[in-house]
């Protein structure tokens, strides 16, 4: 059995928070109330980022999909909800089914991961900021650190020198297409009358 | 950290997934239908940093590929947003039940 | 550069072998070049540049003179390999790493597998170490398609005929297609027809009536061809194994087809030239199929290998063996498998009944313990038996049915029956004389013809003793009934071209009767005589102004001196008056078939037909001979122009005569036993002939003076034959134009060969053709003939094969109607269906996980 330590605390508030805006994120109707319900959710996955140690991921996630993302989402909202609102009415059917197909997809998920086994772990925290940055900027990880559990201290460096400027480069001219691509679909046009 | 162990977040993981294919089946807005698989792509991102917590030799591995798919999600809402506005230019609408013209 | 040589001289022939195709290679990317520029030779600079460089409109002499050049070279590197070769004191495995070499080509089966000859290197290595502590290396099983070239005695001899008649023909050529150097050429046996229907083709106005068709000089085009195929001719020569042999085999085809179609325009040539290639692929179907046998049976195609395969060694670990160098038949020694079914036991036959076996021992190549080993032999009181896998490698013993082996043999001689032109597949090879004289000389008398004699002679180990009596009796049949036919022919080149086929007869006639060197000897000396023959007709053809016929000709010996002497010396030599080369082949096969009847004589026709062909050889050739240059010309416009040719032509003649007299002589003169020829061919005879035919060779000996007299005697009485009718009588136009009685008309209709097989082979085929497709006609075609429609129900094809490909199209149409409907453009379908896929799977695989 666990022990209640901060952790597993902390862990079950944040993971019963987030489980709950997800699933109010799928009842409501509302989409702006839907937006806030994702924004918790979000937020509660970040916190979970911040709880596994991966502090910069974390941050990353509440600047970008928080700040960004999420503000675009509202955006989006706000420029179609011009006009009267029509209900936009799911059947009761396609709920059952769709809840059915979801509740079923979570089991199955849950079996399968409880099948594993949590591997042991180095009681560390991931690579930081620094490690992650200079990954992206073709700097690989040289020294494994000290005290690595299971692996002998005069063992050899495990890592090969693999660094991630490739994919970052990508990533990069990615999201300029993506910007570009973007500017140009919503580009100003005269309306169709419906 | 080991007390909690790598089970508890691969179930919330995939109970996010769970929550955003339903989201994404049931919603007739499509900007609704956004957020169901904004959901999704958080989910991956949990699965792989808890991943990466857990398994030594994917500690950096993890967290680079999270980046990417923030990264890439942003990006998909961008385009997702751009082609949801200009549905709605054209149909004055967003229901995506509507957006039938490619049917067989 | 001459270590390199040293080291491995039968590297020279590799090279002598590349070097023709060197000039084939550049005139081909020249032609190409020159072709691609041609658009552009107005306006483009750089380019028109290139096309007129590359001799532009004219046809240019250059590819001609380098192919000559390189063909010379290969004539003297050829030469050089033959002294160096006799030279040769090195024997055994030094002499093989010297003259021979191999690479595979295309491997199968085991990727670390290795030839035996390489493996028994290793072995030998593994055995110096001495200390034994590992095992010896597997015999590894080598299956592969090789490229190499083994030189011997033949090889050697054979590649110096080849290089130097071709040398020498090359030059002539260089006179006799002179004319088509010019930029238009005026085909006088093509009349406005092919003209008009080719201009009515391209849309372009035909010319004027009355004009003979007009066309570019194909000067470098002829030394093209040639080129290939002497390359080709000279890697068939120099293959050490079957596989590389069918591939040059192919080319030579192929350049025959080319230089026979040379003059395609006309309508004869391009029959001709396609009649060769279908004839001859009727003989490589045969031939194709002894490759295959050999390879499925015998596991490798090289010439040595599949030898030492079939045939017993001389010796095993305990001595000699009584069965060296034969076959050895075997019987399965019991019926029950009960033991093992991938292994069955084999053991001699009876002593006293050596041919109730019903399989052919196979010998292993490499003997797993070179120290201690065993053969098959009779030396223990009980039957040997022996044991043979069902997947057996070359390095196991074997056995293979002995019907199948008479097979393989039977189809490696078809091969040699199409492309020598033996009864039954001869018909081609009259009609290629369509091509231009110089090829008539080089490929359709020397050399091509020659190599379905030379592929016997080198794969004489494979050929069963039935096989070995059928090629005699083809042989015979062959060299009466060409001879019968030469005895009518009035087109020179035809009399010349029977006369070949029955030469080629000869020689197979003694390799059958176990006259390996009396067949390859007469193959070398023919190849002179007959190329000097072949090249006076052409020198009289080209003098006569493409007048072939022999009956307008005659006096031209005045006009044309050097080419009726050098002619006269073919004529002697090719009826073997003494001393010239062809006395001593024609005496040597003549007395071995004399042996041969003396001790079967059943056989007696092996000796009468070749005995009164020697006769008709005599008066066929004295009476083309006497015809064209004695006497007084019979048709003055035929002969008032002619003169003698350029030197440029008369060389060859002089230097192939020179051959021609001098090719075989030994010392003394007189005798024809110590032909030096005939001495360096014996040194190549495998050893199987003297096994096999040993009687016969002692017996040879003792009656050759007779043969020898009887063949003077049948010569002398043909050479006197044709003297009284065509030179003492000297007949007039009108007699030898006057239709003859029956048996004449017989023989000039060549004993209605093609007649027979036109109605037999080919009109089923071409009504067969017509009425396969009338069937598969089309309405509008049907309408429009009415004949069609009466031989095919109308649409009769609708029901069958086109019914059942649209029935699959109209099922797949309907199909894709149904599945349509699950396309409905609902993303929140999609994302349903897709989410419904993933449960299924994730499902699947926590069950299959359990």
């Amino acid at each position: 059995m666990t022990s209640l330590t901060l952790p597993v605390v902390l862990f079950v508030i944040i993971a019963t928070a987030t489980a709950v805006s997800a699933v109010a994120l799928v009842v409501e109707r509302n989409v702006v109330r839907m937006a806030i319900w994702l924004l918790f959710t979000l937020i509660g996955v970040a916190l979970l980022y911040f709880l596994l140690g991966a502090e910069f991921i974390g941050a990353a996630q509440m600047i970008v999909y928080v700040g960004g993302t999420l503000v675009l989402v509202v955006f989006g909202v706000m420029l179609t909800a011009q006009g009267p609102m029509r209900e936009l009415r799911t059947r009761r059917i396609e709920w059952i089914v769709a809840g059915a197909l979801g509740g079923a997809l979570f089991v199955l998920l849950a079996v399968n991961a409880w099948q594993f086994s949590t591997p042991t772990s180095p009681d560390d925290v991931l690579p930081g900021v620094g490690p992650l940055g200079l990954s992206f900027l073709g700097v690989s990880e040289t020294t494994p650190p000290e005290n690595l559990a299971g692996v002998p201290a005069d063992a050899p460096m495990r890592r090969s020198p693999v660094a991630y400027l490739l994919p970052f480069e990508i990533v990069s001219v990615h999201l300029l297409v993506v910007l570009i691509g973007a500017a140009y679909l919503a580009r100003a046009k005269r309306r169709v009358k419906p | 950290m080991n007390d909690i162990g790598l089970t508890p977040f691969l179930m919330l993981s995939g109970f996010l997934f769970a929550c955003g294919v339903t989201c994404v089946a049931v919603k007739r807005n499509a900007v609704a239908v956004l957020m169901g698989v904004e959901l999704i792509l958080n989910s991956a991102n949990l699965n792989l940093v808890a991943f990466a917590r857990f398994t030594p030799a994917f500690r950096l591995e993890g967290q680079v590929f999270t980046l990417m798919v923030i990264v890439l999600a942003a990006a998909e809402a961008a385009i997702a947003l751009a082609i949801i506005l200009n549905f709605y230019n054209n149909h004055a609408t967003v229901d995506v039940d509507e957006a039938t013209d490619l049917k067989g | 550069m001459f270590d390199w040589f040293f080291a491995t001289p039968g590297r020279l022939y590799v090279v002598g072998t590349l070097l023709p195709l060197v000039a084939f290679v550049g005139m081909l990317v020249a032609g190409a070049i020159r072709g691609l520029c041609r658009p552009f030779r107005q306006e483009g600079k750089f380019l028109a540049t290139v096309y007129w460089a590359l001799g532009g409109d004219q046809p240019v002499k250059g590819g001609a003179y380098l192919a000559t050049a390189c063909m010379a070279l290969a004539a003297a590197l050829g030469l050089a390999g033959l002294v160096l070769f006799l030279q040769d004191t090195t024997t055994g495995k030094d002499h093989a790493a010297r003259w021979s070499e191999r690479v595979d080509w295309i491997r199968l089966g085991a990727f670390d597998s290795t030839p035996p000859h390489i493996w028994e290197e290793r072995y030998y290595d593994w055995q110096k170490q001495g200390t034994h502590h590992e095992p010896p290396p597997a015999p590894p099983t080598a299956v592969a398609l090789e490229l190499g070239y083994r030189i011997d005695h033949l090889t050697a001899v054979v590649f110096a005929m080849v290089t130097v008649v071709g040398t020498l023909i090359f030059v002539f050529s260089l006179g006799y297609m002179r004319e088509e150097t010019q930029a238009q050429v005026e085909d006088h046996q093509v009349d406005q027809h092919y003209d008009e229907t080719n201009a009515a083709a391209h849309g372009s106005p035909s010319s004027p009536h009355g004009q003979h068709f007009r066309r570019r000089g194909r000067f470098g085009r002829f030394f093209l061809y040639l080129s290939l195929f002497c390359f080709s001719m000279l890697n068939l020569v120099i293959a050490d194994n079957l596989f590389q042999v069918f591939v040059s085999w192919e080319l030579v085809g192929v350049c025959s087809f080319f230089l026979i179609g040379f003059y395609y325009e006309r309508k004869s040539a391009a029959w001709a030239a396609n009649k060769a290639f279908i004839v001859n692929r009727v003989g490589d179907a045969g031939f194709l199929l002894g490759i295959v046998i050999a390879w499925t049976y015998l596991g490798t195609l090289n010439f040595e290998e599949m030898n030492r395969r079939v045939r017993s060694p001389v010796e095993d670990s305990h001595g000699p063996l009584a069965f060296a160098n034969q076959l050895v038949r075997v019987q399965v020694a019991d019926a029950d498998t009960t033991k093992s079914e991938s292994i069955t036991k084999f053991r001699l036959p009876p002593k006293d009944d050596p041919t109730a076996g019903t399989h052919l021992a196979l010998f292993p190549l490499a003997w797993e313990t070179p120290d201690h080993y065993h053969g098959l032999g009779y030396k223990r009181s009980q039957e040997q038996e022996f044991l043979a896998p069902v997947n057996a490698t070359i390095n196991d013993f074997g056995a293979m049915p002995y019907w199948l082996f008479v097979v393989m043999g039977l189809g490696i001689f078809l091969g040699c029956i199409g492309k020598s032109a033996q009864v039954p597949l001869h018909t081609w090879l009259p009609d290629a004389m369509e091509g231009p004289t110089p090829v008539s000389a080089l490929i359709h008398a020397a050399t091509m013809v020659a190599a379905g004699v030379y592929l016997v002679g080198r794969s004489y180990a494979l050929l069963a003793p039935e096989v070995l009596l059928v090629i005699a009796y083809i042989g015979a049949v062959t060299l009466f009934m060409s001879a019968t036919i030469a005895l009518v022919q009035t087109d020179i080149k035809r009399v010349l071209a029977y006369s070949t086929c029955s030469q080629l007869g000869f020689m197979m006639l003694a390799l059958g009767m176990g006259g390996w060197v009396a067949g390859l000897l007469h193959l070398i000396t023919h190849a002179f005589f007959k190329a000097l023959l072949f090249l006076c007709s052409g020198s009289v053809i080209h003098s006569c102004h493409h007048e072939q016929d022999l009956r307008p000709m005659g006096g031209l010996g005045r006009k044309m001196p050097i080419t009726a002497f050098t002619m006269l010396i073919g004529v002697l030599a090719i009826c073997g008056a003494p001393l010239l080369s062809g006395w001593y082949s024609k005496d040597m096969i003549l007395s071995v078939a004399l042996a041969y009847v003396w001790l079967h004589p059943e056989h007696l026709l092996l000796f009468a037909l070749p005995a009164v062909t020697a006769a008709m050889t005599a008066y066929y050739m004295f009476r083309l001979w006497f015809l064209a240059f004695t006497g007084q010309p019979r048709d003055a416009h035929v002969c008032e122009q002619a003169h003698e040719s350029p030197t440029v032509m008369t060389l060859p003649l002089v230097v192939l005569a020179l051959f021609s007299v001098a090719v075989a002589w030994g010392w003394p003169v007189w005798e024809v036993e110590a032909s030096a020829l005939a001495h360096v061919l014996e040194k190549a005879e495998p050893a199987s002939v003297s096994v096999a035919f040993y009687a016969v060779k002692v017996k040879e000996h003792e009656v050759h003076r007779l043969a020898g007299g009887i063949a003077l005697g049948a010569a002398v009485i043909g050479t006197a034959v044709a003297f009284h009718f065509f030179y003492r009588r000297s007949p007039t136009l009108a007699e030898l134009t006057a239709p003859g009685p029956a048996w004449y008309t017989f023989l000039v209709r060549k004993w209605y060969c093609d007649e027979v097989y036109d109605a037999t082979v080919v009109q089923p085929t071409i009504q067969l053709a017509r009425i396969s497709a009338a069937v598969d006609k089309r309405d509008v075609e049907e309408a429009a003939s009415v004949e069609t429609a009466a031989i095919a129900p109308p649409r009769y094809d609708w029901s069958t094969l086109d019914g059942l490909l649209s029935a699959v199209g109209q099922l797949m149409s309907s199909l894709g109607a149904r599945l349509r409907a699950v396309q409905t453009g609902l993303l929140r379908f999609y994302v349903t269906a897709l989410a419904l896929t993933a449960t299924v799977l994730l499902a699947m695989l926590a069950v299959l996980t359990r």
